[in-house]
């Protein structure tokens, strides 16, 4: 996961706010976790 | 921190201008490290930064020349615990002052790769490409 893969999920995160609906990202591995969080994305994007 | 990273060890390899490289990049940084004996959180960090500054490297620096034929050098060394990644290429000449990422709160896709590269290393200095080199970027991380 790098600067790309964060890309992907903001824009799929914003196309579902707009459709009034949410993209739930679900079993985050540690290393994709540890990426979210250094964009500081963990508090926007929806994880479980 | 092993034995191995308290020599010095350079290595250096050089990969086509391409998108499709950068997991050939990832690889290669990959198994520098190990012989490092870097752990592997770090590892997988330092891999992230240096997958940035390659991408930079031919989104940026080859953005009118997708289909060329150059190669990019990165180079690896250790030394007495400072690691240095050199980044090579004959691309359009980076201006370090236009370098800038999106402020992190303003929340769009694109524009993270050089902050993520910032938050990883120590330091980032772009100096000056000597022939046939056009941009030289250096990344350093203490160990």
């Amino acid at each position: 996961m790098d600067s790309s893969g964060i890309s992907v999920l903001i824009e799929s995160h914003q196309k579902a706010l707009e459709k009034n609906t949410k993209v739930i990202i679900k079993e985050v591995s540690k290393s994709v976790l540890k990426v979210i969080m250094m964009a500081k994305l963990e508090q926007i994007l929806n994880l479980e | 921190m092993s034995e191995l990273a308290h020599t010095n060890h350079t290595e250096k390899k050089d990969f086509l201008v391409r998108s499709s490289s950068l997991k050939d990049v990832r690889s290669f940084c990959r198994e520098v490290f190990e012989k490092l004996h870097i752990d592997q959180s770090l590892k997988d960090e330092l891999v992230l930064a240096i997958a940035e500054a390659a991408q930079n490297i031919v989104k940026h620096a080859y953005k009118d020349s997708p289909d060329t034929e150059d190669k990019m050098v990165v180079q690896i060394s250790c030394k007495e615990n400072k690691l240095q990644i050199g980044f090579y290429d004959m691309g359009t000449p980076v201006d370090p002052g236009k370098v800038k990422h999106r402020e992190i709160d303003n929340v769009k896709p694109g524009g993270l790769g050089t902050f993520f590269i910032q938050q990883i290393m120590d330091a980032v200095e772009f100096k000056d490409g000597k022939k046939p080199w056009i941009n030289h970027l250096v990344l350093t991380k203490q160990l």
